[in-house]
């Protein structure tokens, strides 16, 4: 939660030592983020008050004022566009020879046929606020001719502070101004803490009774009768404006003053409209209607903690205040809250009726259980001074009774151990004296009582934490970690077994990159259509909340990424596209998280080779896809890998032109030419070859142990066979033939050729292959060889109804 | 004859290598080895010598025509394969058939990069599930329900208990509840926030996670690491700060910075003239999250860091926007 604080104004509780700059870094360097630092306002050189004499229509433009302004015994005519002029009104004006904050000069200017000698100003001009609505009108009691800088005072150095979730002691002026005092061990200056009470005693006035105390540990009410609502004053208005707040009215805006001074958020009432002149703590009942004071009617629930008064609900405690007893003008007596709520029962408020105010993020965060008392006493006592009025005795404090300070044993030897220093326990003790904890000396160790407004420090790390800030994480000196030093056999299977997958993942990246292809990262977020577009029996898996439709399903396959990866590029006239991308899918499960298997998926467009000078392009086709699959396995060391006609019903790819890779059996994956189908969906004009590869199976087989194998002892016989197959007949088909005829003494077998057309039957094609056969023992003899040959002509032959080409 | 032969071989691979073209080969083929060829003579004469000579000159004979018939081929081939001019000299200035250059994305390199860091300090590579159980992403990691930290995590919700991981840390505790000390583990990994994307917010980041239990482990440590670490990865010259921070599950918890790699900490515009990068938060375990793994935090302390992968990979490789990673254009990443 970002904070703003005028320098000026958190000045009144401590002196700033340091320039700006210093002092942001000192900020920083202790934990408090600061975002920003702004200039409000300005010198005002050259500006007066002025005192609006008359307005009347300009002669010859309706929307603007002819303006009479007494600026201290010198009358100025001044013309003026804001709707919000009036005779009577103090306002802030720019004398000619005078610049704005912006750094435009005021000219005497003739505007429409009329002199005007300066301008009166906005907040926005003046570089106050952001409203531009209409002019700022200023207290009716000062004098006209006075220097505006002694109304608005001097330029305003605003620090905008980022103040984390654990740091709710930070929400204030006060609390920014006790870091300090640690930082620089000055004095803090809190607010005052005595109000004169004058009227009669506060319980003869108002009630409160707390019927969820767990919610509300602590109600503290006072009565200020005969107040006249009104305007702030301007040292009010500019304090809280600078701080970011608007203002409101004068009782108002010293509820938001105390807020921001000294973090306690307080809700001021109108008494008169609260029935039973008392407040009743308790929980919304179930669909309890009620209009908060932004002018929206909610529907509540038991969740939400509820301020009462004897009929009905008047606000929702910790969040927001209600209309029908929000101080008007007619207000007379006010009653004043100051409660501390519990953290969580605010949160589940806010969630509930989702709206977060400044209250509610700092109720949300912890409130000191001990501040509401000083709180409401400083804001009587302002509300006294600028609305008047009387202030009631006495206070209504309904509380539970709040234990002692809780008491931390902290070893010296353990803020040495955890952070790596050799400080001793004096130097210990002075530190955290200086953030306000107590401490006394319990042997060699520390007993730390910890202060009301450091509620989150309750164990001794968080004690730790604080000695290491404010001692200063700079002075801790690097050291290195101990090396390594678990050897045992568990330590190192697991680490086998860890580094096994991984050095896959990175074999199949470097494979891929190695054999051209581009790798891509594509989001795991999709629409659900994509999937059922590409794997429409499987379910997706969905989020509840997600930024989009299209951003709505975890994807089950690359394939459709990688597409959309295919068309962004093609439509950026990139051609001869290679890409592939290794990552997680998700398959949804009967119960529990989804499994998340790693898939590659490969995609092609365009030629095999970039385009040359010496030569016509090729395009990419089935058999480079093919090629490049199984090398891709084999690289990977997978055993036996082949291709098998596909058999399976597969919308992401064309029947026809796909193929199954199997590794040793398993079905390890598929490959071919996407489906027009698809590609239609894409808008791609042009063939994409894609294959999507399991890495489940890559990974659980595949191995780098390479071993090298002597060269031949004996030399090898070379056999060519050509032979004239009916066209069902596969390659695959052949393959198993000659191999499970020839035996070990086969080395290798080689397609060279295939051939359809005239010298042959048709519905038949011609497959030529070479063969080479090899012993490990003896030099083959040619017959032999003969025999083996034969024998594998013999087979296809009677299987295929082969016959051998002459 | 032998020397008669001898002397054709070395006057037909002279003019061999003058031919300009294949004509020129073809020529040379019919003068030597043609029907009236200078070699087809010799050979013929070769039954007309002694009977007892035959079998040596037939030999050279036929070497010669083989040596011949061999560097006519293989000029042919290299006229054939073009760039040759007229005059016999390959021009070589045009352009070359370039491999095509693949490449890994620069997400996966700075992983690899990072990775090989820390196994070199003896960290081991482990990862979990991107949908996790509010449980391992929050509760176990000391955020209960009710925690204001959830507010600056949003979260995409896959059910009641079932989140996208909004950090890698939930595999800190996956880790420590199937391991005793000493771990030392980091987690590279995808992570997602609910958060529209922007020009410098995305729902989609890279991050590594650190983890470091053992006797002894201090802050001084987790300095020390960071620094090699960061000398590593960016040059010796690397600096790196710590600022207090707050994070449920390390206690105490900084935010540390590297000294900026693109000015060495002078200011420029990529560190806002700050000297610094925020590279991300660290600090010591929370005895709280030992809790959950049933580690006693009076006999093990241990530190913990996160980064951002994407952060790294910017500053490391020069690229200025956080989409370039997941937008994937090729004409950005090929080749590199
Ligand atoms: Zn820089």
């Amino acid at each position: 939660m970002v904070i703003k604080v005028p320098l000026s104004w958190l000045q009144a509780y401590c002196d700033v030592p340091w320039s700006v700059e210093e002092l942001v870094d000192r900020l920083v360097l202790s934990g408090l983020e600061v975002d920003g630092v702004d200039t409000v306002g300005s010198d005002f050189e050259g500006f007066v008050v002025g005192h609006v004499d008359r307005v009347e229509r300009h002669p010859n433009a309706d929307r603007l004022s002819l303006c009479t302004v007494d600026v201290g015994g010198e009358s100025l005519q001044v013309i003026c566009g804001a709707p919000n002029v009036a005779a009577g009104q103090k306002v802030p004006v720019a004398r000619v020879g005078a610049s704005l904050p912006g750094g435009m000069e005021i000219r005497k200017a003739k505007i429409r046929g009329v002199e005007s000698f300066g301008m009166i100003c906005s907040e926005a001009e003046l570089n106050l606020s952001d409203d531009h609505e209409g002019i700022m009108v200023l207290e009716a009691g000062i004098e006209p001719g006075r220097p505006l800088q002694d109304v608005l005072g001097g330029p305003e150095t605003v620090l905008s502070i980022d103040v984390g979730t654990n740091r709710p002691d930070c929400l204030s002026l006060v609390g920014v101004a006790r870091e300090i005092t640690a930082l620089s061990g000055g004095e803090l200056r809190l607010p005052s803490g005595v109000v004169d009470e004058t009227g009669p005693p506060v319980d003869t006035l108002a009630s409160v009774r707390v019927d969820a105390p767990d919610d509300c540990p602590r109600f503290v009410g006072r009565v200020i009768t005969g107040v006249r609502i009104g305007p702030s004053p301007d040292w009010l208005k500019s304090r809280i404006e600078a701080a970011g707040i608007r203002s409101i009215s004068n009782v108002v805006d010293v509820t938001n003053y105390v807020m921001l001074e000294m973090g306690q958020p307080l809700h001021a009432y109108d008494l008169d409209r609260l029935a039973g002149q008392g407040i009743v703590v308790r929980r919304a009942r179930e669909e309890e209607a009620f209009t908060t004071l932004d002018g929206v009617e909610r529907t509540l629930d038991g969740e939400v903690l509820m301020i009462a008064d004897h009929e009905t609900g008047i606000g929702v405690g910790g969040v927001m205040g209600g209309l029908d007893t929000e101080i008007t003008p007619e207000t007379d007596r006010v009653f004043l809250e100051g409660a501390c709520f519990d953290a969580v029962r605010v949160r589940r408020s806010s969630k509930a009726l989702q709206l977060q105010t400044d209250a509610s993020r700092r109720f949300e965060r912890g409130m000191d259980p001990e501040l509401q008392g000083e709180a409401v006493v400083r804001a009587a006592g302002l509300i006294a001074e600028v609305a008047g009025g009387v202030v009631a005795e006495g206070m209504i404090d309904v509380r539970t009774p709040a234990g002692p300070d809780p008491v931390i044993r902290l070893r010296v030897s353990r803020v040495n151990g955890l952070l790596g220093t050799g400080l001793d326990r004096d130097e210990i003790a002075a530190l955290l004296h200086r953030l306000r904890f107590g401490v006394r000396p319990e042997g060699a160790d520390l007993e730390v009582v910890v202060p009301s407004f450091r509620r989150d420090v309750f164990r001794e790390v968080d004690l730790i934490e604080e000695v290491a800030r404010l001692y200063g994480y700079d002075k801790i000196e690097p050291a290195a970690s101990a090396p390594p030093r678990d050897d045992s056999a568990g330590a190192r299977e697991r680490e086998e077994d860890r580094r096994g997958k991984q050095d896959d993942q990175r074999r199949v990246r470097d494979a891929m990159a190695g054999f051209g292809f581009t790798e891509v990262v594509t989001h795991s977020l999709l629409h659900p259509d994509l999937n059922r577009l590409i794997d429409p029996s499987r379910p997706s898996v969905m989020i509840d909340n997600p930024l989009s439709p299209e951003l709505s399903a975890m994807r089950t396959s690359l394939a459709a990424s990688v597409l959309g990866v295919v068309r962004w590029n093609a439509n950026r006239k990139v051609r001869d596209i290679r890409i592939f991308e290794a990552g997680r899918v998700f398959r949804a499960k009967e119960e529990g998280l989804p499994d998340e298997p790693e898939q590659l998926c490969i995609a092609v467009t365009g030629q095999r080779h970039s385009p040359h000078w010496d030569g016509p392009p090729e395009a990419f086709d089935f058999f480079d896809l093919k090629g490049l699959a199984e090398a891709l396995l084999g690289r990977l060391g997978l055993d036996r890998v082949e291709t098998v006609p596909y058999d399976k019903v597969d919308p992401l790819f064309d029947a026809d032109r796909t193929g199954e890779l199997l590794a040793d059996g398993v079905r390890a994956g598929r490959f071919g030419a996407v489906s027009h189908r698809v590609l239609d969906r894409y808008e791609i004009r042009e063939p994409v070859w894609m294959g999507v590869i399991d890495c489940g199976v890559l990974f659980g087989q595949a191995s780098d142990r390479r071993t090298y194998r002597a060269p031949p002892k004996y030399p090898a016989v070379e056999r060519d066979l050509a032979i004239v197959v009916p066209e069902e007949v596969t390659h695959r088909d052949i393959l198993n033939e000659i191999r499970a005829c020839s035996g070990d003494l086969l080395e290798s077998v080689e397609l060279f050729d295939v051939y359809r057309g005239t010298q042959i039957a048709a519905r038949s094609k011609s497959m030529a292959y070479a063969m080479r056969f090899r012993s490990e023992e003896r030099t083959l003899t040619d017959a032999e060889v003969t025999r083996l040959q034969d024998k594998v002509l013999r087979r296809l032959v009677s299987r295929y109804r082969a016959e051998l080409r002459s | 004859m032998v020397q008669e032969a001898e002397a054709i071989e070395a006057r037909a691979l002279e003019e061999i290598a003058r031919a300009a073209d294949p004509s020129d080969l073809e020529d040379i083929r019919i003068r030597y080895m043609g029907k009236n060829g200078d070699l087809t003579r010799v050979l013929r004469s070769v039954g007309k010598a002694d009977p007892k000579d035959r079998p040596r000159i037939g030999q050279r004979v036929n070497q010669a025509k083989k040596t011949i018939g061999e560097a006519l081929e293989a000029r042919r081939a290299a006229c054939e394969a073009g760039g040759e001019s007229a005059a016999g000299a390959l021009d070589v200035t045009l352009p070359g058939r370039p491999p095509p250059l693949g490449s890994k994305h620069p997400l996966t390199l700075i992983r690899e990069e990072v990775t090989e860091i820390f196994r070199d300090m003896g960290f081991s590579v482990v990862d979990g599930p991107e949908v996790e159980w509010d449980y391992y992403n929050f509760e176990a990691l000391n955020i209960p329900r009710d925690h204001p930290a959830r507010d600056t995590q949003d979260t995409f919700y896959l059910g009641s208990d079932i989140v996208l991981r909004t950090h890698t840390s939930p595999v800190q505790v996956r880790v420590m509840e199937q391991q005793k000390p000493p771990v030392r583990v980091i987690v590279p990994g995808r992570t997602y926030r609910h958060e529209n994307p922007d020009a410098t917010h995305a729902f989609t980041f890279h991050q590594c996670e650190g983890l470091y239990v053992d006797k002894g482990v201090t802050m001084a440590q987790l300095k020390g690491d960071m620094t090699y670490f960061a000398q590593r990865l960016f040059g010796g010259k690397v600096k790196v700060r710590f600022l207090p921070d707050f994070f449920p599950f390390t206690e105490p918890s900084v935010q540390y910075d590297f000294s900026c790699v693109a000015c060495g900490g002078v200011g420029c515009r990529i560190c806002k003239y700050s000297g610094w990068l925020e590279i991300s938060g660290a600090g010591m375990v929370d005895p709280a999250v030992f809790g959950f793994v049933d580690y006693d935090p009076e006999v093990y302390t241990g530190y913990a860091f996160g980064m951002g992968l994407d952060r790294l990979a910017m500053f490391k490789y020069g690229i200025d926007s956080i989409h370039m990673f997941l937008e994937n254009d090729l004409r950005q990443l090929e080749g590199n």
